[in-house]
């Protein structure tokens, strides 16, 4: 039998009161916030698991903002490519009826008018803005991707590695005949121009003396084919507008006399046609520069780079395999956070390697390289892109050089210069345009066929990279779909840790206020019961 | 006459003396009902021997010998043990709640929200990369979460400042209790007379005390009477010996050098953590060698069981000067003479509040508890009681989430920042400054001695460096019309910040000038670099002397971490979590943001996010986070956050039940001796009934035998 003291039942009594009246508290907490952990000490393993669950959650919501962004960027493109495409099937009619020998010289020039249009009208377009950023400038987003200019038309084959650049700007076409056969380069040969598309030519300049080409002369270590900024090209003045050329890889500008009775420029002479064109001032992906950190009196040297990198890769020679004396080198991409060792062959022998190194996007060769050698491959980016996942990215930005055209010379940089030089003629939609609106304004049939056939060429171009930009808005459609669901499913995981089970709870306090309610009536009882009620 | 009516009336006067006195112990003992630590008290009876006589061995009666109190002096042993335990837990709980409060995530707001949206931001960014209300919102966020990382560090700072201050009003109440109990021995000494005379009040009153001191510290108690009375800690160390008490005191922190060192070298320390260091030298110095050999040490953080290793994996340090002093973990050390020191010399450490036992003999003890990284309390100091609870809290149990908290936002800075220098704001640089100051300019940065925060992440490798024109804000072009990148070297291991700097003067390239003409170049050219008073690298872009515009300057490609580790181009200034903040520069001018980076045309475009997405990948890239014992955990940031939030969720709930359930004992202990000690009134009432009627049958034996004598009078009449 156990000896119970007042004090003991008093104590207990209090504690167990307690005891129920915090139990309950805990279940109301619970039940107010409808939540099991309303502290970390509540279920330490679960707060982990809350915590982490609520980052994935934060993160696959960004994701979600990041997808619908990146379709508002597609969809500017897709849609501006789309009016582009309407604008071409317009200008076909005009180029049909120019290329139609029934069509007069009167006609071709309304043609024209129309063609310089839509021409201005495709460029307006490829200026496309989403929230205030153009989607066709690389990463230039902050400057309109195509700006209007000039560009030349060399109706001969000679000076296909010619440089043009035209200074100035003309309302319509002009043209420029040779009249002596020579090299531009070095000589200074005679020419004649019209600016009113061959009906009238001038032949000399204000002062009554024969129009005369000026000679270039290279700049300081200049390389032949690629025009250096100290270059003094070799200048063919227009009245107005300056054609400037630089010589091609051989080092000539080799153009020949036109014989001037015969109207017909085939085989007939150099012919320059100073024609409208678009500018790209975006950027672009390719042209890579790679860098050089050499060890102590190393004499290594980088003899190429090939491929596509999307971000900038540094390469670190460590030694070499004693076996086989391949080269062991390590890459990192995100500039020296993580190594990855690799190896590659040797043509040369240790100490020194010569050969090719593989990187993700392509191939670094190196000549006499040595270990403590780094090197740094550092691609022109100009791809935007948008995190959609924890691993997989969409380009939002196009390079509307690589669907439009337009003029672009890299690293040609000086200050109101428009580079000559664009790319793939035949899928140049911008050279083709001003090959088409050059022809109409010079009444040159054979030519509006010939601009007929390149414009076919270039707008299969556009409507191809038109799908390509469709399938990327397709990607982020279901990469928004497959985010949907994460979100579901870890919302889910979420909840059943975190969230309390109502009935359960509800279940719980009825228990727990029985018992609070048992207590206070057996406490009160005991309580009470003394000796003295009965003395 | 033995026999007599006197001998009676002699009965029935003790009879009606010891009944009384019983009814004045019962009424005590119903007064003090509910009095703390009272012990139920009963008067013992003795019976007075018979006599001899005839008829032999007639009763002469009983009185009341002595008051006596119900008292279980083993139980009371286990409930002193369970007492300290349970004031531990409950102290080191109330603690641990107010911590938990800070890392209370369930609302949704805190440090892990302010991280999701932090990184977000960078995400955000990348849609809009020169969007400047992108920009502001990301410096916002910024702000948000360094200060709520800040503010957390803060809060766990002052709780562990409250929990010392705590300690020491909980020491002076030690030493107060210890002092009392020392006199109330010395009056129970005086008036105990055995078999008679107990001080029971007093008795009570000394096992009150003890209980309140167990609820301090965790204590022994041997009792074999009066005159041999102590009370000891768990560990040993006399509190009361006999009448005379002994002291705990409440210090700062301290070296204590061993006394068996073979030289007299001092050992200093800077900073401040809640470890106990063992410094244990490896290998003797030399003097005599040109320039003096410095001897080598370990430390140890759980008193030798395990040492230390530094970030490169190494786990002996070289001792040095106080110029020059050793990072180990927390704490900055030096020693007076580093070239003297002999292998087996050793000192403790104790870089805190620390308490202390003042042994008579030998001078101040540590008794502080300690928790080495294993867990496991060290047994030899105060183990139990509020002030162990209180100590254990500080030094562990916030002392973990602290440090953590620390790593946690070391390695979010570093990573960030890491990234960050490699990319470039909306326009090139003017000037730069650095955040991190070096200590010595002249010493390799990837030394401790450079006093970098952060040598022992650089790298040997490279960066580059583009220069823009004054005038068109263009990059300088080589002859072939591509933009130029200088590069420059650098070897934390053996280059030093002045290295460092005469490289950026010396770096040779070639450019295009305004006129067209290559030209050889230097960088000392077109900027400056120099080191400001305070220690920090500063860059300058030059005045160009033609148009008298400055030269600017964009950096990158940094595979060896020293523009992140000097703090240039960088988004995040501060080493930990109790100065995270956002760079200066980049606070003020949100143009410094770096989302892109400089590409292989030597520009930084409007439209380029690369550098933005890198940042914002970090949410889900796993990163090596190292701590001091070289152990290294693999995962994300946010989930290393989460790991320390459950920690401390889990360390919360722990002491939480160990209270509830060593409460749940110390309850049934109480009432063990509530059994024996408790008054019960039933009891009391029947006693009252009892001795009342033994006072009446006592007056009546009186009352008897005055009749008797009445009647024995009246017979001569």
């Amino acid at each position: 039998m156990t000896r119970v003291s007042h004090s003991m039942i008093y104590n207990n009594s209090m504690y167990n009161m307690n005891k129920a009246m915090s139990d309950l508290m805990t279940s109301n907490m619970e039940s107010s916030s409808q939540k099991r952990v309303n502290k970390p000490s509540d279920d330490p393993y679960g707060t982990g698991m809350i915590l982490n669950s609520r980052s994935t959650l934060s993160r696959i919501s960004q994701y979600k903002g990041n997808i619908g962004m990146a379709k508002g960027w597609l969809s500017t493109a897709e849609s501006a490519l789309d009016l582009v495409d309407d604008q071409l099937v317009l200008l076909k009619e005009k180029l049909l009826k120019g290329a139609d020998g029934g069509t007069t010289e009167k006609d071709r020039a309304i043609l024209a008018t129309e063609a310089r249009q839509i021409m201005e009208q495709i460029i307006s377009l490829s200026n496309a803005k989403f929230g205030g950023r153009y989607v066709f400038a690389g990463h230039k987003t902050d400057s309109p991707a195509f700006g209007a200019g000039m560009g030349v038309t060399a109706r001969d084959n000679a000076l296909d590695g010619v440089t043009f650049e035209v200074e100035g700007s003309n309302k319509t076409t002009a043209i420029v005949q040779f009249l002596e056969d020579g090299d531009a380069a070095t000589t200074s040969l005679q020419y004649r121009y019209s600016l009113d598309g061959g009906k009238t030519w001038i032949d000399k300049d204000g002062s009554g003396n024969p129009l005369k080409s000026t000679p270039y002369a290279a700049g300081t270590a200049g390389t032949p084919g690629v025009p250096g900024t100290a270059d003094v090209p070799s200048v063919v003045d227009c009245g107005g507008v300056k054609v400037k050329m630089w010589p091609d890889s051989s080092g000539h500008i080799n153009v020949k006399k036109v014989d001037i009775s015969n109207k017909h420029e085939n085989a007939n002479g150099t012919w320059l046609y100073l024609r409208p064109t678009a500018v790209y001032n975006g950027d672009t992906n390719d042209a890579q520069a790679s860098l050089l950190y050499p060890s102590a009196g190393t004499i290594a040297s980088i003899t190429g780079v090939k491929g596509d990198f999307s971000k900038d890769i540094a390469v670190r020679v460590n030694g070499f395999d004693p076996a086989t004396g391949d080269l062991m080198y390590s890459y990192s991409m995100d500039n020296g956070g993580q190594w990855i060792s690799d190896k590659a062959k040797n043509t040369a022998s240790p100490p020194q390697f010569t050969g090719d190194i593989s990187l993700p996007g392509g191939i670094l060769s190196l000549k006499d390289a040595q270990a403590g050698d780094q090197f740094i491959v550092k691609p022109h980016r100009a791809d935007m892109e948008l995190n959609i996942s924890d691993d997989s990215t969409l380009v939002i930005n196009n390079v509307g050089l690589d669907i439009l055209g337009g003029n672009f010379a890299p690293g040609f940089t000086r200050d109101g210069a428009q580079p000559q030089g664009g790319r793939g003629a035949a899928t140049n939609l911008f050279e083709v345009l001003g090959e088409a609106v050059a022809y109409l304004e010079t009444n040159n049939q054979q030519g509006c066929q010939e601009a007929l056939d390149k414009l076919k060429t270039a707008q299969e171009h556009v409507v191809t990279q038109r799908t390509k930009i469709g399938s990327l808005v397709n990607r982020a459609d279901s990469a928004l779909e497959q985010m949907t669901v994460l979100e579901f499913d870890e919302t889910d995981r979420m909840s059943s840790v975190e969230d309390v089970d109502v009935m359960e709870l509800m279940t719980r306090l009825a228990k727990q206020q029985l018992a609070y309610n048992s207590v206070l009536k057996s406490s009160s009882m005991i309580m009470q019961m003394s000796l003295m009620n009965f003395l | 006459m033995a026999a007599g009516i006197n001998s009676i009336l002699n009965i029935g006067n003790n009879a009606l003396s010891g009944s009384q006195a019983a009814l004045q112990t019962t009424g005590n003992n119903i007064a003090n009902v509910n009095t703390e630590g009272y012990s139920r008290q009963h008067v013992r009876f003795e019976a007075y021997r018979s006599i001899d006589f005839f008829p032999g061995q007639m009763g002469q009666g009983a009185f009341a010998a002595e008051v006596l109190r119900s008292f279980d002096k083993f139980v009371e042993r286990n409930y002193l043990d369970s007492s300290s335990d349970t004031s531990y837990y409950k102290a080191l709980n109330r603690q641990m709640q107010s911590i938990e409060s800070v890392f209370n995530e369930s609302k949704g707001l805190g440090i892990n929200n302010s991280l999701n949206e932090f990184f977000n931001s960078w995400e955000k960014l990348t849609q809009f990369p020169d969007d400047l209300a992108s920009r502001s919102a990301l410096l916002g966020q910024s702000n948000s979460l360094s200060s709520s990382i800040r503010t957390a560090m803060e809060a766990l700072q002052k709780a562990q400042e409250r929990a010392d201050q705590e300690v020491v009003q909980q020491v002076d109440q030690t030493n107060q209790l210890t002092r009392e109990i020392a006199e109330l021995t010395r009056q129970i000494n005086m008036s105990t007379i055995s078999g008679r005379n107990n001080p029971n009040s007093l008795l009570d009153e000394r096992d009150r005390k003890v209980r309140e001191l167990s609820q301090l510290v965790d204590i022994d108690v041997v009792d074999r009477g009066p005159g041999n009375y102590r009370v000891n800690t768990k560990a040993g160390q006399v509190l009361v010996d006999n009448t005379v008490p002994f002291e705990l005191n409440y210090g700062g922190p301290m070296v204590f050098q061993n006394t068996s060192n073979r030289s007299d070298v001092q050992l200093g320390f800077n900073g401040k953590d809640g470890y106990e260091y063992t410094v244990k030298v490896v290998e003797d110095g030399d003097a005599g060698t040109t320039p003096p050999t410095a001897a080598k040490f370990k430390v140890s953080l759980d008193g030798g069981k395990t040492w230390v290793k530094s970030p490169d994996g190494k786990d002996t340090f070289t001792a040095s000067s106080s110029d020059e002093p050793v990072k180990v973990k927390e704490l900055e050390l030096y020693f007076s003479d580093p070239a003297a020191l002999k292998a087996g010399d050793s000192f403790t450490v104790s870089p805190k509040n620390t308490l202390y036992y003042i042994e008579p003999t030998m001078g101040p003890l540590s008794v502080n508890p300690t928790v080495g990284p294993d867990g496991s309390i060290d047994p030899s100091r105060i183990t139990g009681g509020a002030i162990a609870g209180n100590l254990i809290f500080r030094d562990h149990e916030s002392g973990k989430a602290l440090d953590q908290l620390n790593t946690f936002a070391k390695e979010l800075i570093w990573q960030v920042n890491r990234i960050h220098s490699q990319g470039s704001g909306l326009t090139p640089m003017g000037s730069a400054t650095g955040t991190y100051a070096v200590r010595k300019t002249d010493v390799p940065l990837g030394s401790s001695a450079s006093g970098l925060p952060w040598e022992d992440r650089l790298q040997e490798g490279n960066f580059s460096i583009s220069v823009y024109d004054p005038v068109t804000g263009k990059p300088l072009v080589g002859s072939g019309g591509s933009a130029v990148a200088i590069d420059i070297n650098f070897d934390p291991a053996t280059e030093s910040l002045d290295d460092l700097v005469a490289k950026f003067g010396n770096a040779e390239f070639q450019y295009t000038d305004q006129d067209g003409q290559v030209q050889f170049g230097k960088l000392g050219d077109f900027m400056t670099a120099s080191v400001t008073a305070d220690g920090k690298l500063k860059l300058e872009g030059k005045t160009d002397p033609v148009t008298g515009k400055n030269y600017s300057f964009g950096l990158g490609n940094d595979t060896s971490g020293v523009l992140a580790g000097l703090g240039i181009n960088t988004f995040f200034d501060g080493v930990g979590a109790q100065d995270i903040k956002v760079r200066t520069e980049v606070a003020n001018d949100s143009n410094r943001i770096n989302a892109g980076r400089i590409n292989g045309a030597g520009q930084g475009n409007a439209g380029d996010s690369l550098n933005a997405r890198e940042i914002a990948k970090l949410a889900s890239t796993k990163v090596d986070i190292k701590d001091w014992t070289g152990k290294s955990t693999n995962q994300t940031l946010s989930a290393f956050y989460a790991a320390l939030v459950s920690g401390v969720g889990s360390a919360t709930a722990a002491s939480k039940s160990q209270a509830a359930s060593s409460a749940t004992v110390t309850q049934e202990l109480e009432d063990r001796q509530n059994e024996v000690a408790g008054v019960n009134l039933d009891e009391e009432m029947s006693n009252l009934i009892r001795f009342q009627a033994s006072y009446k049958a006592a007056a009546k034996l009186i009352t008897t035998a005055d009749q008797m004598l009445q009647t024995l009078l009246s017979l001569k009449q």
